[in-house]
């Protein structure tokens, strides 16, 4: 009842000069707003990272050999020996480089009247590539690379989405031959739309990585993929994978190649967004330490004019805990508002980003809990200093204040 | 003398105020006593020490030395929060420039003091309400105090000083802001607040206010004195 009656003396009080108390609120807002906006765009951009790095596989390491080894690369029977150790699914060798590509009328269908000739990227994968990286998106028409494929050698290709709509528009040209360095290459499918972070195959046009060793010079793969069964006994599999590459390198000591887990790179991932965030919470925190500070003067201020009234108070019977409780409910009414507007704006302002940006706007519940009460404590600590002045003056000077 | 057991005594009281490293005492050891149901006025010239006593009998001040007995109760040593407590139970104010809240109503005003006695509001509006009567101000019970006139501030600041239903009345120059014909009024509902049996002391400079009361004491100086010792100083010393 007490408290009632006090609340409504504030809200009274705070009316009464509006202007200023929406310009000390202000402060809070926008402290409010940085931090929970930062704070859920962060974590929202965080979760996709974590998703499509993950989507992409944690249960991997990438095996790479250095420009300066004894070997230019790995054969397609050594590639065979680390697909064989205890706890591999599998490996992914990954050739990449541009080559001309060359559309014949009289071989394919394709948008272009007469002979089209355009350089575009050239992937050497093997089955195993699209039994895993591509499996989700799958194949829009036709079939992928077949083992049969990677043991021949054959002449055959499988359009990126972006290349094939570029070159082909709707069409299917499945059965149809397309030249890569002037060798006929038939056209065995077209893949679906990769989305995530890896969607390099898009524009590619993929051929069996041992054609591109043998028909088109790429050179042996340098770099592969290895796929754990599962992603717990990674530590195992890596060591055992570590000590093969020793064998076939002829290198004991390790510095002729290096094997990056998935796991480590989505470690440091989310290492460095942890402290981008934090330091951009830190910055959010300064603007609400600043907003406090709006607070306390507006706050002193407010006690020194009304020294005659907090003087009347008291002759009428308000005591120090009385006054004090008053000034502070002033305070906290201004922070808290500026609190909840905050709360309100950073809500919204994340999720008109996660429209831009395009990552999935989610509302944490205890993000904005954590921001009310912050917001509650930046007025209960910066209210506290002129509250006590406000409650510890002198009744009889105060009253003389008139 | 009337048989009354005091409601107000003070024993040798006196105070000093510091201002840097000077003492500036403004009580010399004030020995006063005030019946249940009288109506004193403390008659003195400013810098007599007048307020300082006022403020000292309003619980508002605490002396340097001496005894403060109100009622049955020993005044030195309460905390701050007993003191509030006091002021706000057993003593009414009236202060010079009435000290009303600008921004709230006459009735709000008036219900001030029973916000720090804890009564609910329901109870708060119907004694501020029959106080506001009592002072015969019950059709303004809604205006801003800027809305009223002087004479009319004053009676809701003594219809607020009466709410808690405190025992004695303490006046500050309570007609000092006031014309002479409003002036009168509030000394007739002082009067008829003092035969309802409220104790009233009022502090004043103006003998013809001052005369209003049954008793009047003299204060010089830091010093009480009765009207025959007042008498019979040098007659220039009292002018003031």
């Amino acid at each position: 009842m007490f408290f009632l009656s006090t609340i409504r003396m504030s809200l009274s009080n705070l009316r009464a000069n509006a202007m200023r108390t929406f310009l000390t609120m202000l402060g809070v807002i926008i402290g409010i707003t940085s931090i929970l906006a930062l704070l859920t765009i962060g974590q929202g951009v965080t979760d996709s990272v974590i998703d499509q790095l993950s989507g992409l596989g944690g249960n991997r390491a990438t095996v790479t050999i250095h420009d300066t080894a004894v070997k230019p690369g790995f054969t397609e029977n050594e590639l065979a020996q680390f697909a064989k150790l205890e706890g591999v699914e599998g490996v992914a060798p990954r050739l990449s480089s541009h080559h001309m590509l060359t559309l014949m009328p009289e071989l394919t269908k394709s948008k272009f009247d007469g002979v089209h000739t355009v350089a575009r990227r050239v992937m050497g994968v093997n089955d195993f590539y699209f039994s895993t990286y591509t499996k989700n998106a799958g194949m829009l028409y036709g079939r992928s690379i077949s083992p049969d494929d990677v043991t021949y050698r054959t002449n055959v290709c499988v359009l990126g989405f972006d290349l094939w709509q570029s070159l082909y528009g709707n069409y299917s040209p499945i059965g149809e031959i397309i030249k890569i360095n002037n060798t006929d290459c038939t056209i065995i499918g077209v893949m679906s739309e990769l989305v995530g972070i890896d969607t390099s195959g898009n524009g590619s046009i993929i051929v069996p990585y041992t054609t591109a060793v043998q028909t088109f010079a790429m050179g042996l793969p340098n770099s592969f993929d290895v796929v754990f069964r599962s992603s717990g006994e990674a530590d195992e599999v890596i060591a055992r994978v570590e000590n093969l590459c020793a064998s076939l390198l002829n290198n004991a000591n390790g510095n002729s190649y290096s094997i990056v887990n998935q796991e480590e790179v989505l470690d440091m991932v989310l290492t460095i967004t942890d402290l981008v965030l934090g330091m951009l919470a830190g910055i959010a925190v300064i603007a609400l330490v600043v907003g406090g500070i709006g607070i306390m003067n507006m706050m002193l201020v407010t006690v020194s004019e009304r020294t005659a009234e907090i003087g009347l108070r008291k002759a009428l019977g308000a005591t120090p805990a009385v006054i004090l409780l008053q000034f502070l409910i002033e305070a906290v009414i201004i922070s808290l508002f500026g609190g909840i507007i905050g709360v309100a704006l950073g809500l919204g302002a994340s999720y008109v980003a996660s429209l831009l940006i395009g990552y999935t706007f989610t509302f944490n519940p205890i993000t904005a809990m954590l921001a009310l009460l912050f917001s509650l404590a930046v007025g209960v600590l910066f209210g506290l200093l002129p509250a006590r002045r406000a409650a510890k003056m002198n009744p009889i000077e105060a009253l003389r204040a008139t | 003398m009337s048989q009354k057991r005091p409601i107000i005594s003070l024993e040798g009281i006196t105070k000093s105020y510091q201002m840097g490293d000077l003492q500036f005492p403004v009580l010399h050891g004030i020995t006063f006593n005030v019946e249940a149901g009288e109506f004193v006025s403390v008659l003195g010239p400013s810098g007599s020490g007048k307020s300082t006593l006022m403020n000292i009998i309003g619980c508002l001040d605490v002396p340097d030395s001496g005894t403060y007995t109100l009622g049955r109760r020993t005044v030195a040593g309460l905390s701050e929060r007993a003191m509030a407590r006091v002021r706000n139970h057993d003593i009414g104010f009236v202060f010079q420039s009435f000290q009303l809240l600008p921004r709230i109503s006459a009735i709000e005003n008036v219900m001030l003091p029973l916000i720090y006695a804890k009564v609910p509001r329901a109870q708060r509006l119907a004694r501020a309400m029959k106080e506001l009567e009592r002072v015969g101000l019950a059709d303004k019970a809604d205006n801003l105090p800027r809305q009223l006139s002087g004479g009319q501030q004053q009676r809701v600041a003594i219809a607020r000083a009466l709410v808690t239903r405190p025992r004695i009345l303490l006046a500050d120059e309570p007609t000092g802001a006031l014309d002479r014909a409003t002036g009168a009024q509030i000394m007739d509902i002082f009067q008829s607040l003092n035969q309802e049996g409220i104790t009233v002391v009022m502090i004043t400079h103006d003998h013809k206010v001052a005369s209003f009361a049954s008793r009047i004491v003299y204060i010089l100086d830091g010093k009480l004195y009765t009207k025959e010792e007042y008498e019979a100083l040098d007659g220039n010393a009292g002018k003031g």
